[in-house]
């Protein structure tokens, strides 16, 4: 079967888990800046107003746009963390 | 040594202070000789009751203590900076703005003799010493070549020494603690058996895998427990019910085995913020952070998190939450992490414990070592990737769910972790220090072990007496 050409393939679009960080002067209106974060095409999931986070789902192409909305500090990949147990012979 | 201030008192009689000032000096003066420690010039330093005592003053003292009629004045001199070769021969000098005196050492018995008396306008008279630098002659370049050569003569001793006696290998046999009946060792080695502070009147948060909350050594202990994955609190995985354990668990267990807790009169906070996945949970940051939100809206003092990432780079995911936190008075205490294979590998502090604000902990064997898989200070991730502090953190003994036998022994900085902040809840509890005082504490009262400090930060957290 021939192979498509590269070109032609659509991309996949690449769903990322991501966490943003607010900036402290737009905490007092978080829920705005999730909004606008929403309008650029972001999932939001979670809200959390004393630490200044929301997190949520967001295609890949569309993060570097996120960093440029006023209030936001920082976009990243959401981390999965682990228990750290060590395994039982040290 | 201040010199004290005139006191309403009867001029009889002398204060405990002084008298045990006193005491000190009845002891003979190091003399200078090679081979000793400390150096004396030879003169001695005469301190007055008076800090106002001026030139006139001190000469009409000295005079009649000790003949010393020529006494040359701080303020003759300018910028009051007096060279050293006009204090010999027998004369003194007094120095006006500190109030003490300088005299040669033929005087000094005679100047000793008069200070013994009550009403003598003398506090005390001590040797002068010679101080020597801190640091060496040759500048910072040198500093850092010697530096980098003791790291690798370090990590070609550890290597080629192995596992048996390098780091601390002065740490003798009787340093080498074992589970009794009555406690873990590891509440033995910080103290935690010993302290009479239980935690009581402070909130602990342990964000984790849940709890067992229908433990046997929990019955009728109040726990606060809430989700934040989507899995219910219920510990099923058991890395949570033994954090919990070892944090805040009872003082007399009614499952009659030892003692394993350390803040037993704490208040319970378990954050489920693992999901139930298999083989092993995840805690994605939201749910994390969502966790520690919950610990501040519950005026938590302290977050026990045993949990990271095994990425060396900073996050702003955990450094900004984690210092909003602490600054609203939440200590976030996180395992250094297990990412270590030494002596080969020194693994690095993960997130959330490398963050500038979250305190990150080692953890140590019974014989007080740096456990094997206990990661070491990073190199990349600056002050956040530094081990502040050591516990706890191999073969320990705490609870696990009845469905897993309900006690057991584990390893990890997740086992170090718990140790700190039920030690961190002791502390709260004795001294009302919240948030950076109670970090600043935490490092203060930690006991030096002979592990270097890059493994063990400020070393073994120690709980208050």
């Amino acid at each position: 079967m021939p192979r498509e050409s590269k070109s032609h393939r659509p991309r996949p679009k690449a769903a990322r888990a991501i966490a943003v960080m607010v900036a402290d002067d737009r905490l007092k209106d978080i829920h705005k800046l999730a909004e606008d974060l929403s309008a650029k095409g972001m999932m939001v999931e979670r809200v959390l107003p004393m630490t200044g986070m929301i997190t949520g789902i967001v295609n890949a192409e569309t993060m570097p746009q996120l960093r440029n909305v006023k209030g936001v500090l920082s976009v990243e990949e959401e981390l999965t963390a682990r228990p750290s147990d060590a395994p039982p012979n040290e | 040594m201040a010199a004290k201030r005139k006191s309403a008192k009867s001029p009889r009689r002398r204060s405990a202070r002084t008298e045990s000032m006193r005491s000190e000096l009845m002891t003979a003066p190091p003399q200078a000789t090679t081979g000793d420690v400390a150096h004396t010039t030879g003169r001695y330093i005469v301190i007055y009751k008076d800090p106002q005592t001026d030139v006139s003053a001190a000469r009409a003292t000295l005079e009649s203590a000790a003949g010393i009629r020529r006494i040359a004045s701080s303020g003759d001199y300018a910028d009051g900076a007096i060279a050293s070769e006009d204090l010999a021969g027998g004369e003194a000098v007094h120095f006006d703005k500190l109030g003490i005196s300088v005299i040669s050492g033929e005087a000094a018995s005679q100047v000793e003799a008069a200070a013994a008396d009550v009403d003598s306008s003398i506090l005390a008279i001590e040797p002068e010493y010679i101080a020597y630098p801190s640091a060496p002659p040759y500048g910072n370049p040198a500093l850092e070549y010697v530096r980098g050569y003791r790291d690798a003569v370090n990590q070609l001793y550890e290597q080629l020494a192995g596992r048996g006696d390098a780091l601390g290998a002065d740490a003798d046999v009787s340093a080498t603690l074992e589970d009794t009946p009555e406690f873990t060792w590891g509440l033995q080695a910080t103290g935690a058996r010993t302290s009479r502070f239980s935690g009581q009147g402070i909130r602990v948060a342990v964000l984790d895998t849940g709890m067992d909350l229908d433990h046997p050594d929990f019955r009728g202990r109040p726990i606060v427990s809430q989700f934040f994955a989507g899995a219910p609190v219920q510990d099923v995985y058991g890395h949570g019910t033994h954090c919990i354990g070892t944090a805040c668990g009872p003082q007399r267990p009614s499952s009659g085995v030892r003692r394993y807790g350390v803040a037993y009169g704490a208040q319970i906070y378990a954050g489920k913020v693992f999901n139930n996945n298999t083989p092993r949970p995840g805690a994605p940051t939201g749910s994390v952070v969502a966790g520690i939100e919950w610990a501040l809206t519950n005026g938590c003092a302290i977050a026990s998190l045993s949990l990271g990432a095994p990425i060396n780079q900073k996050v702003q995911q955990y450094e900004v939450p984690i210092q909003r936190a602490l600054n609203a008075g939440l200590l976030v205490i996180c395992a250094a992490g297990n990412n270590a294979s030494r002596p080969a590998n020194p693994g690095f502090v993960e997130p959330p414990a490398n963050a500038d604000a979250a305190m990150a902990v080692a953890a140590i064997d019974n014989r007080l070592q740096i456990a094997l898989f206990s990661a070491r200070s990073s190199t990349v991730t600056g002050v956040g990737g530094i081990v502040n502090i050591a516990a706890p953190g191999v073969g320990v003994f705490s609870s696990v769910p009845v469905a897993r036998g309900s006690h057991g022994f584990m390893n990890g900085t997740s086992m170090a972790t718990p140790h700190v902040s039920g030690i961190a809840a002791l502390i709260a509890q004795a001294t009302g220090l919240r948030g950076n005082a109670l970090w600043s504490r935490l490092l203060q009262t930690a006991k030096p072990l002979t592990a270097q400090s890059a493994d063990v930060g400020a070393g073994l957290a120690f709980a208050p007496q």
